[in-house]
C-alpha cells in the first residue's frame, strides 16, 4: 500500500529523469569543468560561474529579459482579462472567438517570427510603410527601440489570446448568483468586478501569470526569427545568450553555468510569485 | 417592511424559439406585511422563476409586481429594497465577515460609524460576534449562509427578504439552529419573508402561511393547519403530511338521500355539510383521509356497521409511531393507517378500519368539495 | 453590446498579420519587392506548387505531427497516474516532487540543448523522433501533470469510494469511471501537449538532422541557406498555420470551458 503513489509516478518519474534529470546532472558536471576544444577537460570549481558573473554581455541579457518578461506581464494580463470580459456570452460570436483566438497558439514559434518579419521588414513590410505616410522613420533592424517595441508587441499578438482564454473560461465558471448577489448588494460595475470577478478568477489568473512568466523567460524563436538578437544585442535575451554560448562559443563549461544561472532565476522568480497570488485577496480583519 | 402583490404573473423562458418553456402560468399572490410565507412544490414548478420576479432578477413575461401598492415589475432589485439569499451561500471571500455585512451600506455611501453600529447589531443579533474579523472561507457552508442572509437585512430599509433553498448545503444537523437564527432575525426585524423549499418541514416550520406551486400554478395559499386539514385538492393532499392523505378513486352514491361514498364495494359515510354539494351522478371522484385519522380496531367491534374488515400487509416503524397498511376486504384498495408504536399490529393481521365522516374528504375531478 | 467592440478590434488586429502573409504567399517574388501591394495583383499558386511538390517539405509535416502525436502519447500516459496520486494521496516529499515537476515546466530548452544533444546522441536516437518526443515530455509533462492535477482534484474522493464499494476493481474503476470524469482534462492537457510540441523550434533543431527533421526546422533552415524566396517562405507559414487552425477548431468547445483547469 505504501508503495502505490510511486507506482502512479513511476512513468513520469522515468520520463523526467530522462528529460530532466539526467540532463541537469551533466549541466553541473560540465558546469565545473573547462571545456576547451583541443584541450583534455579538468575541474575549474566555480570559475565559470564568475567569469559569466562578469561579463557583461550576460547581465545585459539578464537585464533586458527582466524587463521583457515585466513589461508583458503588466501588458498582457490585464489586456487578456480585460479582453475576456468583452467576449460574449452566447450566440455564434462565443466559437468564432474561441477559434479566432486559439489560431496564434498553434502558430510554430518561429512562423510567429516569420509573420512578423514580413510584416515589419523595412524592403516588403507594410509597417514601416504605414510609418513612413506619417511622416516617421521605422526600422527594427537598425533602430533599437523599434526592435524592441516590436519583439514586445508580436509577444502580446501572440500570447494574449492564450489569457484571454483561460479567463475566459475562468469567468464562465462563476456561478450566476454571485452576480445576482452583487445586483441586490447595489454593487457598481467596478465593484462587482473587483469583489466577485477578482476573487473567483484568483485560480486561473495564477495560471495564467505562471505560465507567461515561464514562457515569456524562455523566448528563443521568435526574435531569434524577427531581430536575429539585435540591432547589436538589443533583443537578445537570456535563451539566445545561453544558445549562443552552448553551440556558438566553443565554451560549453560556461554554457553550462550560465544554464544553471538562468534556471536558477526562473525557479526562484515563480515561486516567488506563486506565494504571493496565493496569497493575494484573501479577507483580513478590518473595521 | 412592506406588503407584496403579486399580479397576474405568467413567465416564458426563450420566447419564441424552439425551446420555448412555460415556467409560470398564472399566479396571483399577496403577502402582508411582516408574515413569514414559504414556497413550496416539487422542484421544476417554478418557484425558483417566481421567486427572481419578486426580488427583481428577472423580469415577467406578463404581469406585475407590486410593493406596498407601488408598481416596481421594471424595478431593479437594489431600487426594490428586496433582499435574497441564494442556494448557495454567496459570500465575497475576498472580505472578511465584517467587510461583507458593510458591503451593501458601502455601497449605498452609510458613512462608516453607522456601518459599524448597524453591522454589529445585526451581527449580535445572528450570532457572529466572534468572527467579525475572520475570512468567510474557512467557515463552512451554515455560517456562510447566515452571513448571506446578515447582508440581506443589514439595510434597514430593506422591505422584504426571499430565500431561495437556503438549506441545500448545510449539514442536516445544523439546519435546526440556522432556521432558528433565520427566524428570530424576521421576526426581529418584521420584515416580510418568501421562503422556498422543497421540504415541507422546512416550509411549516418556518411560516405563518405556505404558498404552494404545482407546474408553474399556484394551488393553495393557507396555513400550515389549513393546509394539512383541508386541502384544496389531491395534489396537496398528497404532497403535505408524511405519509400523505390516503387518496382513492370512489364512487358516489345515494341511498334514502342521504348521499354517501363508495369504495371497494363498501359504502363510506361522508360529512352532513357536503351532502347538499354531491351529485350522485358523478363519475371522476376522489376520496381522502388522513393516516391518523382512520380509526383502527384490532379485535371485532360490537357494532360491525361503521368499519370495514381489512387485512394488514406492511408495517413500517416511524419515530413514535407504526404505519400500517392493510387491503381492504374483497377489493385492492390500500389504505395506510397510523397507529401507535405499541400497538400489536403484524403482516397477514386481520383489522376493522372506521372512516370517521368529518375526516373523510371529497373530491370531484382532483378538486376539493369543501373549496367549490 | 459596446464593450464587443474591443474584443472586435483586438481580434482585427489578430488578423492583420496573418493576413499580410496570406497576401504575400500568392504573389510571386517581383510583386512582393517591387511595390506594396494589399492584395495580390498577379495572383499565383506557385509559392504553393513549389512546396506541395517538394519531398523535403512534405516529410516536415508528416515529421512534425507524428512527433507531436507522440509527445501528446508520452505526456497522457505518465500524466494521469501522477495526478491521481498527487490529488489522491498524501506521501512522504508530495509536495516538493510536485514543485520539483512544476520546476521543470520552468526549464529553459536553451540550457538543456547541450546536455540533451550528448544524452540523446549515447541513446543513439538522434535524429529519431523518440529523441525530439521524449525531450519535450520536459516541458510538457509537468504542465500536464498540473493541468489534471486541478481536474482530479474537482472530483470528490467519494466518487472513487463508491465504486470500490460496488465492486469496481480498481483498474475498471479507472477506465470506466475515472477517465469519463476527467475527459475534458485530458482534451485540455492533451492539446496542451501537442501545442507546445508543435511550435517549438531550439530542441527539435539541436536534435534532429534530415530525417526527422520538423516543418519548423525546415522552415528556419530554408530561411537561412534558400536565399530570400519570400513568396515561398510565407506559403510555406501559411501551410504551417494549418493544421493547428484545424486543430483549434476541433476542440472550440474546450477552449470554452476546459481552459479553467478545474481549478475555479
Amino acid at each position: 500500500m505504501k508503495q502505490r503513489p510511486w507506482l502512479f509516478l513511476a512513468p513520469a518519474l522515468i520520463l523526467v529523469s530522462i528529460s530532466a534529470f539526467i540532463p541537469l546532472i551533466t549541466v553541473m558536471n560540465y558546469s565545473q569543468l573547462s571545456l576547451l576544444p583541443g584541450s583534455a577537460p579538468y575541474f575549474i570549481g566555480l570559475e565559470n560561474f564568475q567569469a559569466i558573473l562578469r561579463d557583461p554581455a550576460f547581465t545585459g541579457a539578464l537585464a533586458r529579459q527582466f524587463l521583457f518578461s515585466i513589461l508583458v506581464l503588466i501588458t498582457e494580463i490585464p489586456l487578456g482579462l480585460g479582453l475576456a470580459l468583452c467576449m460574449p456570452n452566447e450566440g455564434v460570436g462565443v466559437g468564432v472567438s474561441l477559434v479566432l483566438l486559439g489560431i496564434p497558439l498553434l502558430i510554430p514559434w518561429n512562423v510567429v517570427g516569420i509573420i512578423w518579419r514580413v510584416f515589419t521588414r523595412s524592403d516588403i513590410g507594410v509597417v514601416p510603410e504605414v510609418f513612413s505616410w506619417m511622416g516617421m522613420n521605422y526600422n527594427i533592424s537598425q533602430f533599437t527601440a523599434d526592435a524592441w517595441w516590436t519583439v514586445l508587441v508580436m509577444d502580446i499578438w501572440h500570447w494574449t489570446p492564450l489569457v484571454i482564454l483561460i479567463c475566459f473560461a475562468g469567468i464562465q465558471a462563476i456561478p450566476q448568483e454571485y452576480y445576482m448577489a452583487a445586483k441586490i448588494d447595489r454593487a457598481s460595475p467596478w465593484k462587482t468586478f473587483r469583489y466577485v470577478t477578482l476573487p473567483n478568477l484568483r485560480g486561473v489568473l495564477i495560471i495564467a501569470v505562471l505560465l507567461r512568466l515561464m514562457d515569456s523567460f524562455k523566448i528563443y524563436a521568435e526574435p531569434f526569427v524577427l531581430t536575429g538578437g539585435g540591432p547589436g544585442s538589443s533583443t537578445t535575451f537570456l535563451s539566445t545568450y545561453t544558445s549562443r554560448m552552448a553551440i556558438g562559443g566553443f565554451q560549453m563549461g560556461r554554457g553550462a553555468a550560465t544554464s544553471l544561472i538562468y534556471m536558477f532565476v526562473v525557479i526562484l522568480l515563480s515561486f516567488v510569485i506563486y506565494i504571493i497570488m496565493l496569497n493575494l485577496g484573501q479577507g483580513a480583519g478590518e473595521e | 417592511m412592506a406588503e407584496i402583490d403579486v399580479r397576474d404573473i405568467r413567465h416564458v423562458y426563450e420566447k419564441g424559439t424552439e425551446n420555448e418553456t412555460v415556467a409560470i402560468k398564472r399566479v396571483n399572490l399577496t403577502l402582508e406585511d411582516g408574515t413569514a410565507n414559504a414556497l413550496l412544490g416539487p422542484s421544476g414548478c417554478g418557484k425558483t422563476t417566481l421567486l427572481q420576479i419578486i426580488s427583481g432578477l428577472l423580469t415577467p413575461t406578463d404581469g406585475q409586481i407590486l410593493i406596498d401598492g407601488e408598481d416596481v415589475t421594471d424595478q431593479s432589485p437594489a431600487e426594490r429594497d428586496v433582499a435574497q439569499v441564494f442556494q448557495f451561500p454567496v459570500i465575497y471571500d475576498s472580505m472578511s465577515v465584517y467587510g461583507n455585512l458593510a458591503f451593501p451600506l458601502r455601497n449605498s455611501g452609510v458613512p462608516e460609524d453607522e456601518i459599524r453600529d448597524r453591522v454589529h447589531y445585526v451581527a449580535d443579533l445572528l450570532d457572529l460576534e466572534d468572527i467579525l474579523q475572520d475570512s468567510p472561507a474557512g467557515l463552512g457552508p451554515e455560517m456562510n449562509q447566515l452571513i448571506a442572509l446578515g447582508r440581506g437585512i443589514i439595510r434597514e430599509e430593506t422591505s422584504a427578504i426571499l430565500f431561495d433553498e437556503p438549506m441545500t448545503d448545510v449539514e442536516p444537523y445544523r439546519k435546526l439552529t440556522i432556521r432558528r437564527r433565520v427566524k428570530e432575525a424576521q421576526r426581529e426585524f418584521g420584515i416580510t419573508a418568501l421562503y422556498v423549499t422543497h421540504d415541507q418541514h422546512e416550509a411549516l416550520t418556518f411560516a405563518d402561511k405556505v404558498a404552494i406551486m404545482d407546474v408553474g400554478e399556484l394551488v393553495q395559499y393557507d396555513t400550515g393547519q389549513n393546509l394539512y386539514e383541508n386541502p384544496t385538492n389531491t395534489f396537496i393532499g398528497h404532497f403535505i403530511g408524511s405519509p400523505g392523505m390516503n387518496l382513492f378513486d370512489c364512487g358516489v352514491g345515494e341511498s334514502n338521500g342521504v348521499p354517501y361514498a363508495e369504495l371497494g364495494g363498501h359504502s363510506i359515510t361522508v360529512a352532513e355539510k357536503l351532502h347538499s354539494r354531491i351529485d350522485p351522478s358523478w363519475t371522476d371522484c376522489q376520496l381522502g383521509i388522513r393516516p391518523n385519522s382512520v380509526e383502527v380496531a384490532f379485535e371485532e367491534p360490537a357494532d360491525t356497521s361503521e368499519y370495514v374488515p381489512a387485512s394488514v400487509n406492511q408495517v413500517e416503524l416511524h419515530s413514535g409511531f407504526q404505519i400500517a397498511t392493510a387491503v381492504l376486504e374483497g377489493s385492492d384498495v390500500e389504505v395506510k393507517a397510523r397507529v401507535a408504536h405499541d400497538d400489536p399490529v403484524d403482516d397477514g393481521d386481520f383489522v376493522w378500519l372506521k372512516f370517521p365522516g368529518e375526516d373523510v374528504r371529497l373530491f370531484h375531478k382532483q378538486e376539493s368539495l369543501e373549496a367549490a | 453590446m459596446k464593450r464587443q467592440y474591443y474584443l472586435v478590434l483586438f481580434l482585427v488586429i489578430l488578423a492583420i498579420p496573418i493576413y499580410w502573409m496570406l497576401n504575400m504567399s500568392f504573389k510571386n517574388n517581383a510583386e512582393i519587392i517591387q511595390r506594396l501591394t494589399f492584395y495580390p495583383h498577379n495572383f499565383t499558386f506557385e509559392n504553393y506548387k513549389e512546396i506541395i511538390t517538394s519531398e523535403f517539405w512534405r516529410s516536415g509535416y508528416i515529421n512534425s505531427i507524428s512527433m507531436s502525436i507522440m509527445n501528446v502519447v508520452f505526456v497522457v500516459i505518465a500524466a494521469v497516474p501522477a495526478s491521481y496520486a498527487f490529488s489522491r494521496w498524501d506521501f512522504r516529499g508530495d509536495k516538493h516532487l510536485f514543485f520539483w515537476f512544476l520546476t521543470n515546466r520552468m526549464a529553459p530548452p536553451a540550457a538543456f540543448m547541450v546536455p540533451f544533444f550528448i544524452l540523446y546522441s549515447n541513446l543513439n536516437l538522434i535524429d529519431t523522433y523518440w529523441a525530439v518526443a521524449l525531450a519535450h515530455c520536459l516541458f510538457n509533462l509537468p504542465l500536464a501533470i498540473w493541468i489534471l492535477e486541478g481536474f482530479v482534484s474537482g472530483i470528490p474522493k467519494e466518487i472513487d469510494e463508491m465504486a470500490f464499494i460496488d465492486g469496481h476493481s480498481f483498474v475498471s474503476f479507472f477506465w470506466k469511471i475515472f477517465l469519463p470524469l476527467i475527459a475534458p482534462g485530458l482534451g485540455v492537457a492533451a492539446f496542451f501537449a501537442f501545442m507546445f510540441s508543435w511550435v517549438e523550434l531550439l530542441l527539435a533543431r539541436t536534435l534532429t538532422n534530415e530525417a526527422a527533421q520538423p516543418i519548423t526546422v525546415t522552415l528556419t533552415r530554408s530561411l537561412g541557406a534558400g536565399g530570400w524566396d519570400w513568396g515561398v517562405l510565407a506559403a510555406a507559414g501559411v501551410l504551417c498555420m494549418v493544421p493547428g487552425a484545424i486543430i483549434v477548431f476541433l476542440v472550440r468547445d474546450l477552449l470554452a470551458t476546459g481552459f479553467s483547469m478545474g481549478r475555479v
